[in-house]
């Protein structure tokens, strides 16, 4: 039987240990996963599972969302890249464009949103009426 | 002596007329008066003892009718007190059965009212979410029309000072 937070702990380990400067080291991920697959069946499977979850969540943590109706311009998107690299390590920035939010702007990264869409204002006066 | 003879009495038939009346008379008695006295007492006996018998009867007869009358009087009260209690008991009963029925009503009414809010809340709540999504689609055609490239390039532009 797996301990939660033994598990937990090594998979940090071994998720701050696959990435080196920014980047996701595939000596270091093959390295882990051969470790891994010494481990007993059941516990193999569930180290695995939890490492790679691992690795896209510490992606998904450092990936910065900048969601608007029309395209951005180079020095805005660099103005909120900086702006929200003050307080996390930014790796990634992907930025897109849908019509469907109207207006404004909405950055996301890791579980912070930052909306001040049109679509997210609108939807306030909704659910403002839902009470 | 003189006096018999004026009047014509022989003393010797006097004598044997007394000697003769006692005779008689003891024969009388002892042969008939005794016995007839006897089947007299006897008679009178009977009719004392059935006089007391009678008095007895009719003593007997007053005390039962005298008993009869204190059962039915009792009888009467008794009655009349099972009436009264019957009445109680039935008034207890009918004021029960109206406390029951009014704590029905009650508790009825206090459901029915209760559903009534639900249902006027649920159908507040529906009519409101309608017109939240009325409203919101509204303010998305609308605001999709009337804003334009410009004005989003401003919004933008603000939303970035907020940062």
């Amino acid at each position: 039987m797996i301990k939660k937070n033994q598990l937990k702990k090594v998979i940090e380990k071994a998720v701050n240990y696959s990435f080196k400067e920014g980047k996701l080291d595939e000596k270091s991920v093959l390295k882990l996963v051969k470790l891994f697959n010494k481990l007993p069946l059941a516990d193999r499977l569930v180290y695995l599972k939890e490492y790679h979850r691992g690795l896209i969540r510490f992606l998904a943590d450092r990936a910065l969302m900048i969601e608007t109706a029309v395209a951005l311009d180079q020095s805005q998107v660099q103005k909120i890249r900086d702006h929200f690299s003050q307080e996390k390590e930014i790796w990634q920035v992907d930025v897109r464009s849908s019509t469907s939010l109207i207006g404004g702007v909405r950055v996301t990264i890791a579980d912070v949103v930052f909306d001040q869409t049109v679509k997210s204002k609108i939807l306030q006066v909704g659910q403002a009426i839902k009470g | 002596m003189e006096v018999f003879k004026q009047f014509g009495v022989q003393p010797i038939l006097l004598a044997a007329q007394i000697v003769n009346f006692i005779v008689l008379l003891y024969l009388l008695k002892k042969l008939f008066y005794k016995p007839l006295l006897k089947v007299l007492e006897e008679r009178k006996e009977k009719i004392a003892q059935s006089l007391k018998n009678a008095q007895e009867i009719e003593k007997r007869l007053l005390e039962i009718e005298d008993e009869r009358d204190k059962k039915l009087k009792k009888a009467a009260v008794e009655a009349r007190e099972i009436l009264k209690d019957a009445g109680k008991q039935a008034a207890d009963l009918i004021e029960e059965a109206q406390s029951r029925a009014e704590a029905q009503i009650k508790l009825s009414l206090k459901k029915n009212q209760e559903a009534m809010d639900r249902e006027r809340d649920r159908l507040h709540q529906e009519i409101r979410n309608e017109l939240a999504q009325m409203v919101v689609i509204g303010l998305e055609k609308v605001a999709a029309k009337i804003i334009t490239k410009e004005d989003q390039h401003k919004i933008i532009e603000q939303n970035l000072k907020q940062l």
